[in-house]
């Protein structure tokens, strides 16, 4: 198990049922995996600093979970086949805790 | 020798996340924006005056912040 933060860059032309069950389709993918969300936080609607596939907003969600590293092949190969979702960036969150003690 | 002192050194910078113990984050971007010129370019640590640990973490976390589209590539 490892701990990863991953944010997605949205279509902001997605109404709030339509992210709310894209989100579920991404959370359930981790949870059927025995992973833990640990947090959700929209930020909302933001400007892109630049254009991307034509987009000049998007609805930013960061998701916070920890999940078996086998499954983030299936997770990354599902979002990036899913058009909604214009820009995701994952990250791992544990070697941020081992940065931190040291200094 | 005091044609050499003369020339005054700047006070030297302490580094911003070794001081205030901050944690580089990708998603500060308001904390990111200090340490880009208007351009989006990063300034150098003579300029910053960070540490070289968090100069590289800082790099990471502005090309992060970069490939979302929190932060531009070139401004402009």
């Amino acid at each position: 198990m490892r701990s990863y933060e991953i944010m997605f860059a949205i279509n902001p032309q997605l109404e709030d049922k339509e992210l709310d069950s894209l989100l579920d389709k991404v959370k359930k993918l981790i949870t059927e995996a025995k992973g833990e969300i640990t947090k959700t936080n929209k930020w909302g609607k933001r400007k892109l600093a630049y254009e991307i596939k034509d987009f000049t907003d998007a609805i930013y969600v960061v998701l916070n979970f920890s999940v078996d590293e086998k499954i983030i092949a299936e997770l990354e190969r599902v979002i990036k086949l899913e058009e909604r979702v214009i820009r995701y960036l994952l990250t791992l969150k544990d070697k941020e805790k081992i940065q931190n003690k040291d200094s | 020798m005091t044609r050499f002192n003369s020339f005054r050194k700047p006070p030297r910078k302490v580094c911003l996340f070794c001081k205030d113990k901050i944690l580089v984050d990708y998603k500060d971007i308001d904390l990111l924006r200090k340490f880009i010129t208007e351009q989006g370019k990063m300034l150098p640590r003579r300029a910053t005056g960070n540490c070289a640990r968090h100069q590289r973490t800082l790099a990471i976390a502005v090309k992060r912040a970069r490939e979302i589209g929190l932060l531009p590539y070139v401004a402009k």
